[in-house]
């Protein structure tokens, strides 16, 4: 009882501080808290954030109106449209900011969701034994060549994910249940780890070609223990002849009963800025969305890209099916 | 304890009656929101049938359950080989620094398996140190070259299961070992049986329910475990769970898995104790506890060979990896929040361990005096939660709390008040919750087994005093069950200090234990550089276990 009557105390408290945002993320707090810092000092509005790589959604569909969330940053786009589409998030204010650095293919068509960071599904592959593989094609994964030389994280991750979708938004699901049996096929072993691990397995190698996203390969440069394993690959973006190369999206929803609504919206239209948009950049080598941002000066020497077009909202129509043929054809067993 | 001195025996007994079913229905609430999740969209039709259960029997829910069946009876052999000898030899022999070897066997408990499992994975994974200067030295090439160990696979994974959660069995056995009859090894030392047959024919089968309840909480620890089979990339019963309901996005089969889950452990439990219905221990203790044997100096090197090596295994080799990530990334981990994380789980865990012993207590007693069907029932029911996995127990809480929420809400609006919030859901309630029905298993476990070697004459005697129920409690039951009510308390405590899955989705704003913290950066396979968050996980667990070593040594 007294536990309560203490909670009630801090819970009423709580309402009657200063302007705040209440942040639901999937992405880990170390990985924004630097910007959120700057926010804060920028606009006098505190942030207060809870992170967990898995069940927020629920969380938030369960808390119903009374939910505290003001804003939910996520780290893939079918988060983004799962939000949207289970009735957890609200429009946001298209201001002309936002709408002149934020290209169209990054923002919800009603205004609902806003892409904040690209990255790209990159392929890695060994300097020492995959030779140049700058042409390398996803498809490509899934030939015999390979046999034994591919590594990856589990197949259900939301990165892999949202390839697979990708693959069957292009190429229909029964071309892509065979490519994922040959992608299986060519493992070198059971999927396990994180994108890095794989680096590591090919620095070793345990295998020649890995799937993983590009900013890896800058956060490992920056580590004194794991440069050596970014040293042994290289990163190629794949499908550059053609369709171009799948990209996933990190981004933001303010949430449907956000009480702190004013507050979300400037959290924001800052976190689209340029100021927050470079930091981005610099700090997690990510690509920023807005056209008046650049990236980091080690993520442009990797290079330009082609970057697949197809709206991400296309893609994520077939989540459902990517994870039932990865199931299927029995992928992380 | 609700028990009024002064109240009439029947309003008081009426009194405990009512609030311990009561408890036993909160407690039951979470598995009832569950149950009601997975049938509930039989009755209520929906737009698009859901099909994720059926899709997912189809595909891989067979190999999931032979993985979740082989991780349990794997898990269990190990704990079983760490535990029972030990045990017997802490029990039976004096040996130099005996004392002092008791303490070490227990400390694995302070290391959380998924941080154990990390480093391990890290060391002898085919790119570990431990492989590549294998390779170095021999000039292999590659994998085919050699034959090693894979430590992530069913026998890697069941081996750090078995390394974190052996104590608990060794913990109950040495009691029982400790506590034998002198009597019985006597008679058949005359009747010329042979030490090993003494012990396999008498001591062992006499120290079978702390053995079984031993067992029985491993099993359900390593059927309930998500982070160690993660790192592991072995799927199992819980990773379907999180499958169907959090990348599926079907909360009614993940609902229908876990009382697939539920099932396996009720059956599990039902059979142990079907096994041994018809043997009743009883130990009546008359004169001196039992003499320790000498033992030669062979004996005892072996002795610490062997159980030193465990506990190196165990806890040090671990401990050692995360002080030197310590030193490696100095700058990341020198870092003052997690004091304030350290303070806050310290807090939360005490009151959750607290509130815990104290349903033990209450409900163990009162089906010590009042022996029925209907109390069994009860206390079994108060135990259940032990095998819901984290996550599934935080939305089966915050089912019902978010429903409460929303009352209470609508209540105090009605009266004309500012909206309060989540005040259940939201706040550390719901956290504390979750801990106490999850792991009142446990402390169930510790007093149970004391009252299970509490001869019931002892009862008999005081009520032909004519003593009230609540001082023979007071006066008999509590004093002979203390070091059993600490051992609870503190295993409760260090469980909590270590959970990681319900912590993750329930805790509040602001609001970070050690292990959540910890486990953002172990979650993206850089735990070095949450390393000082790790070791104090060990340290806010070490206390309680020093304190656990002090309480035992006072039989």
């Amino acid at each position: 009882m007294r536990l309560l009557l203490l909670s009630l105390v801090m819970i009423l408290s709580g309402l009657a501080q200063a302007e705040q945002v209440n942040i639901y993320s999937f992405r880990q707090p170390f990985l924004i808290e630097p910007i959120l810092a700057e926010f804060s000092k920028e606009t006098g509005i505190k942030t207060k954030v809870i992170f967990a790589k898995k069940g927020l959604i629920q969380r938030l569909k369960r808390e119903g109106q009374l939910s505290p969330a003001d804003l939910v940053l996520t780290s893939d786009f079918n988060k983004l449209l799962q939000l949207k589409e289970q009735g957890l998030s609200q429009e946001f204010e298209l201001s002309a900011s936002l709408k002149k650095h934020i290209p169209d293919q990054f923002r919800d068509s009603k205004n609902h969701w806003l892409a904040l960071t690209k990255r790209v599904r990159n392929v890695y592959s060994s300097k020492a034994k995959a030779g140049d593989q700058s042409n390398i094609r996803y498809e490509d994964l899934a030939d015999a060549k390979f046999k034994g030389k591919i590594c990856t994280r589990s197949g259900k991750h939301p990165y892999n994910l949202g390839l697979v979708a990708s693959m069957i938004a292009h190429h229909g699901e029964a071309e892509t249940e065979v490519w994922l049996k040959g992608v299986k096929a060519n493992l070198a072993r059971k999927p396990q780890g994180n994108d890095r691990a794989q680096v590591k397995a090919i620095k070793e190698g345990l295998c020649d070609i890995s799937l993983g996203n590009s900013y890896y390969l800058g956060k490992m440069l920056q580590d004194p223990k794991q440069v050596a394993w970014a040293n042994a690959v290289n990163l190629n973006f794949p499908n550059q002849q053609d369709r171009g190369a799948h990209i996933n999206v990190s981004g933001a929803v303010i949430a449907k009963h956000a009480p702190h609504k004013v507050a979300a919206q400037k959290l924001l239209e800052f976190l689209a800025a340029d100021q927050a948009q470079n930091l981005y950049a610099e700090l997690n080598m990510e690509y920023p969305v807005s056209l008046s941002a650049k990236p980091s000066a080690l993520v442009q020497s990797w290079g330009e890209f082609k970057a697949d077009a197809l709206p991400l909202e296309k893609i994520a129509l077939y989540r459902k099916h990517a994870l039932k043929l990865i199931d299927k054809v029995h992928f992380d067993l | 304890m609700n028990v009024k001195r002064n109240a009439s025996p029947s309003i008081a007994g009426l009194l405990v009656s009512t609030s311990t079913t009561l408890i036993a229905l909160i407690m039951l609430l979470p598995i009832a929101a569950l149950i009601y999740e997975s049938i509930a969209s039989h009755f209520v039709s929906v737009p698009e049938l859901d099909t994720t259960f059926s899709d997912l029997a189809d595909s891989v829910l067979s190999h999931y359950i032979f993985n979740s069946l082989s991780i349990v009876s794997g898990t269990l052999l190990f704990a079983c080989l760490f535990a029972i000898a030990p045990a017997w030899w802490c029990a039976h022999y004096e040996f130099t620094g005996r004392k002092v070897l008791q303490w070490l066997m227990i400390f694995p408990l302070a290391i959380p398996a998924y941080i154990s499992a990390y480093i391990y994975t890290d060391a002898l994974d085919y790119a570990g140190p431990i492989q590549s200067s294998l390779r170095q030295v021999f000039a292999w090439q590659s994998p085919q070259d050699y034959w090693f160990f894979d430590i992530r696979s069913h026998w890697g994974a069941s081996l750090m299961l078995g390394l974190a959660l052996y104590p608990y069995i060794f913990l109950l056995l040495r009691n029982t070992f400790e506590n034998r009859s002198q009597n019985l090894t006597q008679a058949a030392q005359i009747m010329g049986a042979t030490p090993r047959k003494i012990f396999w024919t008498i001591h062992l089968p006499l120290a079978r329910p702390s053995l079984a309840i031993g067992c029985t909480l491993v099993a359900m620890e390593s059927l309930a475990d998500y982070g160690t089979v993660q790192l592991f990339a072995i799927s199992t019963l819980t990773t379907a769970i999180y499958d169907s309901w959090l990348v599926y996005g079907s909360l009614a089969s993940a609902a229908k898995i876990s009382c697939l889950t539920l099932l396996f452990v009720i059956t599990l439990v039902a059979l142990e104790k079907n096994s041994r219905k018809k043997q009743q221990h009883f130990d009546s203790r008359g004169g001196k506890a039992c003499p320790k044997e000498k033992a030669s100096n062979i004996k005892s090197a072996f002795i610490w060979f062997i159980c030193g090596g465990i506990v190196c295994l165990g806890f040090f080799i671990p401990l050692l990896t995360l002080v030197s990530y310590c030193f490696d990334y100095w700058r990341e981990n020198m870092n003052e929040v997690i004091l304030t994380h350290s303070q806050s789980t310290f807090l939360l865990a005490a009151t959750a361990a607290l509130v815990a012993t104290l349903l033990a207590i209450l409900f163990n007693s009162q089906q010590r005096f009042i022996p029925s069907t209907k109390n069994q029932f009860k206390l079994t029911l108060s135990s259940l939660g032990y095998a819901i996995p984290g996550t599934v127990l935080a939305i089966g809480i915050l089912i019902p709390l978010g429903q409460l929420d929303l009352w209470t809400n609508q209540f105090i609006t009605s009266l004309g008040f500012e909206k309060v919030g989540l005040i259940f859901s939201g706040t550390s309630f719901a956290l504390i919750l979750a801990f106490v029905i999850r792991f009142s298993a446990i402390s169930n476990g510790s007093i149970q087994a004391a009252y299970k070697t509490m001869p019931p004459n002892l009862d008999a005697a005081s009520t032909m005093l004519k003593a009230s129920k609540f001082k023979t409690f007071t006066k008999i039951h509590f004093p002979i069950m203390r070091p059993a009510v600490i051992t609870a308390f503190l295993l409760v405590f260090i469980e909590c200090v270590k959970e990681l899955p319900a912590s993750l989705l329930l805790r509040p704003f602001d609001f970070e234990t050690l292990a959540t913290y910890v486990y953002q950066f172990a979650s993206d396979e850089q735990l070095e550089h949450a390393a000082s968050g790790a070791l104090l996980i060990i340290v806010v667990s070490l206390v309680p276990i020093l304190l656990l070593s002090r309480s035992q040594k006072m039989h």
